[in-house]
C-alpha cells in the first residue's frame, strides 16, 4: 500500500505515563525507529525506550567550556602581562592564582551558553511548524495525555497495518498526522 | 526476605574473610616495617606515623559523617553502602589505640610543646594549645565518635530486628544534631592533629579541606569495596551499575570540593600576601615541594576530573576502582604535603626535597592493614543489606533479583 504524501505519521494518544513507557519499547522491539514520544512530565526511561541514547550534548557543553578557561585566562594574561602591565606595589604581572577566578567563571559561562546553543541546534530549533499540532487532541500533550508518533518516513511504515499495530498497544484513539 | 538476604551474606563471608586475611598480611608487614623504623628511625618515625594516623582516620570520621547524612536525607545512593559505612565507623577502637604514639610523640611532632618555643604569639595560644588539654581532647574526640557509632549501630541492629519503625525514626532524630557535634569534632581534631604542626599559621578552611578530603578517600573506599562485592548477592541486585556510577559521582563531586576548597585557601593567602599567613605557603612552594603541589593538581583534581565527569567512563567499573585507587593513594600524597614541610624550619627552604621517606609508606600500610581488618570483620557480622528499613522498597529488590 502506498502511503500518501501528505502524512507525517500515526499518533495514539494514551491516558497514563506508564502505558506510552510500555507502548514505546513495544514499538521499538517491533523494529520502528522514526518515532517520537510526547509527554507532559518526564518519565524516567523514556528516551532509552524510543531509541535515543545518545547525544552530543556534554561534548558542546565540555568543548565550550575549555574555550572559555581559555579565554578567561588569556584575556588576563595579555591585559597585564603583554598589553598595559602595571607594577603593582612589585607584585608578578603573571599572577596565576589570581587568574583563575575570571577563567573559572568564564568556563561556567561559555559552558552554559554552548549547553544553551547546543541544545537549540541538537533539538532543530527554533521550529516554528510540526506537523503534531494538526492532530487536535495534541494540545493536551501539555497537559494530562500522553502520545507516540510513528513517522511515515520510517521504512516499516505502512498506513493500515501500522495502524492496527498502534491500536492493539491500547490507547484511546490513533490519528492520522497530516504532514 | 530477610532470611533470603541472611543467607546469602552468610555464603559471601569467606570472600570478606579472604579480604581480611589479606588486609591482616599486609598490616604484619606494615608493622614489622614500622617496629624496624621506631628502632633505627628515630627522627623520622613519629612525622610518618602522623601521616599515616591522620589519613586513616578521616575515613573513620567521614563514614559516620556519610551514614548520617544518609539517615537524615535518605535516597537510593546509600542503602546499598550502609553496612559499609558502618563497618567504618567502628574502625574507632583500633584508631583510638593506633593514635596514641602522637600522644607519646608530642615533643617530635609539635614544637609548641616545648617550653623555650613559647614566644608572645603561643603565649597567647597557651590556654589551648597546651600538653594535658591536648590528651585530653583526643580522648574526648574519640568519646564522643565512639558514642555516635555506639547510638547508630545499636538502632540499627534493633531495626534488622524489629518491625516496627522506631529505630528508623531514633537514627534519623538522632542524625541531625549528631552531625552538628561530629563536624565539630572533626574540625577541632584537624585543627590539633595538624594545623598545630606549625602553631604560628592558621586557616580557618583548613578543616573542611581535610574533612572533605576524607570524604573524597571514604567515597573511594566504599566504591571499591562496593564494586568487588557487587559481583554477587545479595548487594548484586541493589548495586547495579547505575548505583556504582553514584559512586563514582560522588567521587567527582568530593575531588571538585577538594579542589575549591584548597584553591580557596591558597587564592586567599596569596592574594592577602600577609607574613603571618605566607609562611605555610612559603615552604610549600619551594624546591621539591612545589612540584608535588603541581602533582597534586594534576592527579588529584585534573586526572580524576576529566576521567569520572563523563558518565560513560566513569560507568566502567574497572576505570572506577581505578580512579578511586589512585585517589586514595593521592590522599595520602595530598596529607603528605600538608605534614612534612612543617618539619624543615630555617634556611635552605628553596632547595628543600619532597623525597619521602620509607616509613611514610610503611605506615599507613601498617595502620591501612589494621583499620580494614577491623573493617571486613565488622561487614561480615551482619547481613550485608539492612533489614525491616521502612524507608525501603524490598519488593522492588526481589523483583530486581529475578530479572
Amino acid at each position: 500500500m502506498s502511503q500518501t504524501r501528505d502524512t507525517h505519521g500515526l499518533m495514539a494518544e494514551f491516558e497514563r505515563p506508564e502505558q506510552l513507557l510500555e507502548a514505546a519499547q513495544r514499538t521499538y522491539a517491533e523494529g520502528y525507529r522514526k518515532i517520537d514520544a510526547y509527554s507532559p512530565l518526564p518519565i524516567h526511561g523514556l528516551g532509552a525506550a524510543i531509541g535515543f541514547t545518545h547525544t552530543n550534548l556534554p561534548i558542546a557543553t565540555f568543548v565550550c567550556g575549555v574555550i572559555g578557561a581559555i579565554c578567561g585566562y588569556g584575556l588576563q594574561y595579555w591585559v597585564h602581562v603583554i598589553e598595559y602591565p602595571i607594577n603593582i606595589a612589585g607584585r608578578p604581572m603573571h599572577s596565576g592564582p589570581m587568574f583563575i577566578p575570571v577563567a573559572f567563571e568564564l568556563t561556567i559561562l561559555f559552558a552554559a551558553l554552548g549547553t544553551l546553543i547546543g541544545l537549540f541546534l541538537l533539538n532543530g530549533l527554533p521550529q516554528p511548524y510540526h506537523p503534531v499540532f494538526n492532530v487536535p487532541a495534541f494540545a493536551r500533550a501539555s497537559q494530562d495525555r500522553f502520545f507516540l508518533c510513528i513517522e511515515a518516513e520510517d521504512p516499516n511504515y505502512d498506513a493500515a497495518s501500522t495502524r492496527s499495530f498502534l491500536e492493539g498497544l491500547g490507547c484511546l484513539d490513533v490519528t492520522e498526522v497530516e504532514a | 526476605m530477610n532470611e533470603e538476604l541472611i543467607r546469602q551474606s552468610e555464603a559471601l563471608a569467606p570472600r570478606i574473610d579472604g579480604y581480611r586475611r589479606r588486609a591482616l598480611t599486609a598490616g604484619i608487614i606494615g608493622a614489622a616495617l614500622t617496629g624496624f623504623g621506631y628502632v633505627s628511625q628515630h627522627d623520622q618515625f613519629f612525622k610518618s606515623y602522623l601521616l599515616g594516623f591522620t589519613f586513616w582516620i578521616s575515613l573513620t570520621i567521614v563514614s559516620r559523617m556519610i551514614l548520617m547524612i544518609h539517615h537524615l536525607a535518605g535516597g537510593r545512593w546509600g542503602f546499598a553502602i550502609r553496612r559499609l559505612l558502618e563497618a567504618g565507623t567502628q574502625t574507632w577502637p583500633v584508631m583510638l589505640v593506633l593514635g596514641l604514639p602522637v600522644l607519646a610523640g608530642m615533643h617530635e611532632l609539635y614544637h609548641w610543646t616545648h617550653a623555650d618555643a613559647i614566644d608572645e604569639i603561643l603565649a597567647k595560644k597557651v590556654a589551648y594549645l597546651n600538653e594535658t588539654f591536648f590528651i585530653i581532647r583526643y580522648f574526648l574526640y574519640f568519646a564522643i565518635w565512639g558514642g555516635l557509632s555506639f547510638f547508630l549501630v545499636r538502632w540499627s541492629r534493633a531495626q534488622d530486628a524489629a518491625v516496627e519503625t522506631w529505630p528508623t525514626q531514633r537514627t534519623q532524630t538522632f542524625s541531625g544534631p549528631g552531625l552538628i557535634v561530629l563536624v565539630l569534632t572533626g574540625t577541632f581534631a584537624s585543627v590539633d592533629w595538624l594545623m598545630s604542626l606549625e602553631p604560628h599559621w592558621f586557616s580557618t578552611i583548613f578543616s573542611a579541606i581535610y574533612l572533605i578530603g576524607g570524604a573524597l578517600a571514604t567515597w573511594s573506599l566504599t566504591a571499591i569495596v562496593a564494586v568487588s562485592l557487587s559481583r554477587h548477592e545479595p548487594l548484586a541486585s541493589l548495586l547495579t551499575n547505575e548505583r556504582l556510577r553514584d559512586l563514582g559521582t560522588f567521587m567527582l563531586g568530593f575531588t571538585m570540593l577538594w579542589a575549591y576548597t584548597s584553591f580557596s585557601q591558597l587564592l586567599i593567602i596569596w592574594s592577602a600576601n600577609l607574613p603571618e599567613e605566607i609562611t605555610w605557603y612559603y615552604t610549600r612552594l619551594h624546591g621539591g615541594w612545589l612540584y608535588l603541589g603541581y602533582a597534586l593538581i594534576g592527579f588529584h583534581f585534573f586526572v580524576p576530573f576529566l576521567l569520572l565527569i563523563s558518565s560513560r567512563i566513569k560507568g566502567r567499573l574497572k576505570i572506577l576502582v581505578s580512579v578511586a585507587c589512585g585517589l586514595l593513594l593521592m590522599r595520602i600524597v595530598d596529607l603528605y604535603w600538608i605534614t612534612a614541610p612543617a618539619f624543615q624550619h630555617g634556611s635552605g627552604v628553596e632547595h628543600a626535597s619532597a623525597m619521602p621517606h620509607w616509613l611514610d609508606l610503611a605506615v599507613p600500610l601498617f595502620m591501612g592493614g589494621a583499620w580494614l581488618f577491623v573493617y571486613f570483620g565488622q561487614l561480615k557480622k551482619r547481613s550485608l543489606v539492612a533489614l525491616n528499613d521502612p524507608r525501603f522498597d524490598y519488593a522492588a529488590l526481589a523483583e530486581e533479583a529475578h530479572h
